[in-house]
């Protein structure tokens, strides 16, 4: 049973039937995923949801899809980490980690958006899929289109890491890179997602595939005991998460499952990749492309395609934004691994490292709940720290070595006194 | 040569939103286009426009374009992720 009523332009308004297109015919705004939200409401409620099995279909209502799962049966409804250790150190009650780093089966939140997708894929008739993507993207469709039975293709620029490549060829699925600079890129793929009816998941299934942002939010808002937090931080790639996070907010609201005070929600970027930050902080709509510079890669959009809702949606909910350098990344990352034990990629580095911004700059107050969402694995992206880490020590295989190493090391005479 | 259709975002800065560039662009390159959506504002011009053309029109027109400080993207910008 679907309560998806249309497909309407974000811009003019104007309504298209429920099918694998993203942009309006007259304005070329944005398609966005309508829905009945009257029968929603009758139709769901907590008990239901909380006796679901534990992934992000456990809020299928606010899904746009008519039928089963054909994907994800074990994606999302990662954990949401409440950081002692970590709030401890920020002067923080109640700070948590939506962690992301853990979502199955490719460790990323893109396991939540291409399980929406491929599923929809399969509802639309659809034997191949595919997507432009230098990183968890192309992992995510590749693992997901693998298990679903379709045949998959992917593009990368010329030129990305070995490693990104086996990240989806394992998988099956058919890599393509493509000589030519990121505008080529993405102007080819446009014109393969028309020619061959093919399903490019962020081309022509964008308004579904965005949709299955919003679990995250579900997540959250379920997590904190069906509340909404005072505050959560998001990083900004192209643009999809952040909207879609306070799109789920409200629609828990216009459902009836949470009520009570509104939530602020904050864009992360990296400073070498911040369009939306930099328009945000001169209070301008235009967003102005850069050419990314960052060891965050993951986040590493400049010309974000909803870079203009991320704007609106911080702008509505009264939050803010701020960016991070790529040492200021390297040191949350590193943080967030000794206080939590949560080793998280740059993008996650990228968060935390604003969100301690923005408690310093006193727009998040000690005793405010506080959400800091990790969006991907640090196993991913090694290189990205490796240079910042301290070295290992190196001693011969005998007790004299290792007494004499942890004597210089300090500890040495409180472990003698206690012993 | 067979004709296509294309859609862009062309975004001008302050200084060139004054210039008539569409015409210029209509006269050199032989183009068909549609205007779909255009809105200015203090820093920026922003205009949705499809052209008709062929291939090779189209290419030497967005060279034309960028070499004039227009700013040319595909409808879906970044899709890359
Ligand atoms: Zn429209």
């Amino acid at each position: 049973m679907s309560y998806i009523t249309n497909l309407k332009c974000k811009e003019c308004g104007q309504e298209y039937p429920v099918a694998p297109l993203h942009v309006c015919e007259t304005c070329f705004g944005p398609l966005e995923v309508g829905y009945d939200y009257a029968k929603i409401r009758a139709a769901i409620s907590r008990e239901k949801i909380e006796s679901r099995p534990r992934n992000l279909w456990r809020y299928r209502e606010l899904l746009p899809v008519d039928g089963e799962a054909e994907a994800g049966p074990h994606s999302g409804f990662t954990p949401l980490v409440h950081c002692k250790r970590l709030g401890a150190e920020l002067g923080m009650k109640h700070l948590y980690v939506k962690d992301d780093t853990v979502n199955h089966p490719t460790l990323s939140y893109k396991d939540r958006v291409v399980s929406v997708a491929i599923t929809k894929a399969r509802e639309f008739g659809f034997t191949t899929v595919s997507c432009a993507s230098t990183g968890n993207l192309a992992t995510a469709v590749a693992a997901h289109a693998a298990r679903a039975g379709l045949k998959c293709f992917i593009f990368m620029p010329e030129g990305v890491e070995a490693g990104k490549i086996v990240g989806s060829t394992i998988y099956g699925a058919q890599v393509i890179t493509i000589r030519g600079n990121y505008d080529d890129v993405n102007r080819l793929c446009s014109e393969i997602a028309d020619k061959y009816g093919w399903a490019f998941v962020n081309i022509n299934l964008r308004p579904y595939y965005t949709e299955g942002a919003k679990t995250f939010g579900f997540e959250v808002a379920e997590q904190l005991g069906w509340k909404l937090p005072d505050h959560i931080v998001v990083p900004t790639a192209g643009g999809t998460i952040l909207p879609k996070v306070a799109k789920a907010f409200k629609e828990l609201k216009e459902v009836g499952l949470v009520k009570g005070p509104e939530f602020k929600i904050y864009s992360a970027q990296a400073a070498g990749s911040a369009p939306v930050i930099h328009a945000l902080h001169k209070g301008v709509d235009l967003i102005t492309p850069v050419k990314p510079d960052t060891i965050a890669k993951s986040i590493a959009i400049g010309n974000p395609a909803d870079g203009y809702y991320v704007l609106r949606a911080v702008r509505e909910s009264g939050g803010w934004g701020d960016s991070a350098t790529d040492p200021e990344i390297i040191e949350a990352i590193k943080l967030l691994a000794r206080t939590e034990g949560i080793f998280a990629e740059p993008a996650g580095g990228t968060t935390l490292a604003v969100a301690l911004k923005l408690i310093k700059q006193g727009r998040i107050k000690p005793d405010e709940t506080t959400v800091v969402s990790i969006t991907g694995n640090g196993y991913k992206t090694l290189e990205a720290v490796a240079g910042a880490i301290e070295r290992p020590f190196v001693i011969d295989a005998r007790l004299g070595e290792f007494d004499a190493l942890f004597e210089r090391l300090g500890d040495g005479k409180r472990a003698a006194a206690s012993a | 040569m067979e004709r296509i259709h294309e859609r862009y975002y062309l975004s001008y800065p302050r200084a060139l939103i004054k210039e008539p560039i569409l015409y210029h662009l209509v006269k050199k390159f032989d183009l068909i286009f549609n205007i779909r959506g255009a809105s200015v504002s203090e820093e920026m011009g922003l205009v949705a426009v499809e052209f008709e053309g062929t291939r090779d029109q189209i290419e030497r027109a967005i060279v034309w374009l960028r070499s004039s400080g227009v700013t040319v993207e595909p409808i879906e910008k970044n899709v890359i992720e």
